[in-house]
């Protein structure tokens, strides 16, 4: 590591990196370090990963309050190392802990965060594409911060076909399933709709095992697409026709407990047809961030593992409650 | 040095008076002869690699000629660092080359120059690494050629095809202009703006302007008197100049001078 920064602990490794929490001696903030892993025999081959100078190039460009910050990069002979803000902890451990309660304003909070921040990437010309639970951090001061940059690129380049196998299935918009090339924002405001939904449902509403049965998982809910709602659907690479089952419950009632503006919301996020769904900036104008219950402040939003703030009270030596005083210095 | 700069990555014209190469002993002629020598590197293996100016040759040659504004041609070979940048920008802009690729290439193209490198690969990958130091990770750079594509329509009183026709004659010149300092001096809009008057100046198109203001650019880039716009064409038409008499790399041989 470099002397500015003294690693505190390992945090955890990902396939092209280690993450370590770090503090920034120079200015006493606790930071994440991710040091880019170059000693494989099979990154040797080509030099430095791919993915980390995707990252690397597209963070040092943007700056937004809801992104990750790049605070550093360090370059050694043999190493490579992205210094980050640190983050306490991403939506998918707040998702999964059974002690946290979200409240409609939370969810409101975190959806509008999630949505300010992509806005900004998608007016940016930069597509995220693997947006999930576990990409969006979450810090202590209640900022919701998108990361994970090792995917997205800069999109509207021409001539360009992109891989649809991006994005994590769970999360993967239907014309990706079906193959599609060439793709736009849509891919990410599908995936912002699953995370909504998980916040609601506290389970991936479509965990499809595979590709197919993503597929079949997304059409349960919310029907076949049709020539009329999504024209192009058959002219894709690996359309398939399925079967569509006889009745869906419908976003109502699935997400009983949700208003119809929340509803609304997420059935704009779900159009079949790409073309036609929400974008980040006609999400933010809907109806449901002008009605009540408002977002919360920030820093109400629920972290794993943070009580409740609990009044503290001192009581006297001998156990009974000090009688009230008000002070004033 | 930071004195001469403007920005970040551009300079005043003077700081290539005094560049690490200049200061090592090269004059300024010679620098810009092995300038042009690594930008023709560039351009053939990538061309060979099958390459666009946009983006990747372009950008790779934004990098090398940064490069050489921090470190000296006499400490740094120009064939490794010009074969580094267009490995790197492959990378970023998305369409990677192997490395293993590049440097075939780069040894079928010029066998003399790259005979003294039997571990070649392992060079060129060392060379992305000081790059990406160098550069300070600074890896996303603006091109001249969507500045120019947006001029396509400012000018509604030209006919279409003057504009088309003027268009990609500037386009020609944005690739031709790799081989000089425009891109280290001049802001990408900028080197538009004057490639695309040099496109009307050589066609002796007139541009109309509402105004009649015979800048036409000011409205974009104001106070840029039209003197300094004819100063950054003449950078290109110098290069063309130059390489009428010697073509780059004819013998396919680096120049050397003096011994170092």
């Amino acid at each position: 590591m470099s002397k500015r920064y003294e690693t505190i602990r390992h945090l955890g490794e990902g396939q092209f990196a280690n993450v370590y929490m770090a503090k920034d001696l120079e200015t006493g903030e606790v930071v994440a370090i991710k040091k880019i892993k170059l000693g494989s025999r099979e990154e040797a081959k080509d030099g430095i990963n791919r993915t980390a100078i995707r990252e690397i190039k597209l963070l040092k460009e943007i700056h937004h309050d809801n992104i990750i910050t790049l605070r550093d990069v360090i370059g050694h002979r043999t190493s490579i190392q992205l210094v980050f803000d640190f983050m306490d902890t991403d939506l998918e451990h707040v998702v999964k802990d059974q002690s946290i309660i979200l409240s409609p304003s939370h969810i409101k909070n975190i959806t509008m965060q999630m949505l300010l921040g992509m806005e900004f990437l998608h007016t940016h010309w930069i597509l995220h594409r693997d947006l999930k639970p576990n990409n969006l951090l979450l810090n202590n001061m209640g900022r919701v911060k998108v990361t994970d940059f090792g995917l997205a690129r800069f999109f509207g380049s021409p001539n360009r076909n992109y891989t649809h196998q991006v994005v994590t299935r769970w999360y993967r918009a239907p014309e990706l399933l079906f193959g599609a090339r060439s793709y736009g924002v849509g891919i990410d405001i599908w995936s912002i709709g699953c995370i909504i939904a998980e916040l609601l449902l506290r389970n991936p509403i479509f965990p499809g095992d595979s590709d197919i049965d993503q597929l079949v998982k997304i059409f349960n809910v919310l029907g076949c697409p049709t020539d009329e709602s999504w024209p192009t659907m058959k002219t894709m690479n690996s359309y398939v026709n399925i079967k569509p089952q006889n009745e869906t419950p419908g976003l109502n009632f699935i997400f009983s407990a949700a208003p119809q503006d929340l509803i609304d919301l997420m059935t704009g996020m779900w159009v079949f047809d790409p073309v036609k769904r929400l974008t980040c900036t006609q999400s933010l104008q809907m109806e449901y961030f002008r009605a009540q219950p408002y977002c919360c402040l920030d820093e109400e939003l629920p972290l794993p593992n943070k009580k409740p703030a609990k009044r503290t009270r001192r009581l006297e030596e001998d156990g009974s409650h000090p009688a009230r005083r008000l002070i004033f210095d | 040095m930071t004195d001469q700069k403007v920005s970040e990555w551009i300079w005043h014209v003077d700081a290539l008076k005094s560049t690490p190469s200049v200061l090592a002993g090269l004059n300024k002629d010679q620098e810009l002869l092995y300038r042009r020598e690594g930008i023709k590197l560039i351009s053939e293996v990538g061309n060979a690699l099958n390459c666009k100016p946009r983006p990747t040759i372009g950008v790779a040659a934004v990098y090398f000629h940064r490069f050489y504004m921090m470190h000296g041609f006499q400490t740094f070979a120009r064939e490794l660092i010009a074969l580094g940048c267009l490995f790197l920008a492959g990378k970023v802009e998305d369409f990677p080359k192997k490395c293993k690729d590049v440097c075939a290439a780069a040894h079928s193209l010029y066998p003399e120059i790259f005979a003294k490198y039997p571990n070649l690969v392992d060079d060129v990958m060392g060379t992305e690494r000081l790059l990406l130091h160098c550069l300070k990770f600074d890896l996303q750079v603006g091109l001249p050629y969507d500045a120019l594509m947006e001029y396509k329509t400012m000018f509604p009183d030209m006919s279409r095809d003057q504009i088309t026709d003027a268009v990609q004659i500037a386009w020609t010149f944005i690739n031709d202009s790799i081989y000089t300092t425009l891109s280290i001096t001049t802001e990408p809009q900028m080197i538009a703006i004057a490639l695309l008057h040099l496109a009307f100046t050589v066609k002796g198109y007139q541009p109309v302007q509402q105004n009649m203001d015979p800048c036409w650019w000011s409205a974009d880039v104001s106070n840029w008197p039209p003197q300094s716009v004819d100063k950054a064409c003449h950078l290109v038409l110098d290069f063309y100049a130059a390489t009428k008499e010697h073509p780059i790399l004819s013998a396919k041989k680096l120049t050397v001078y003096g011994a170092f």
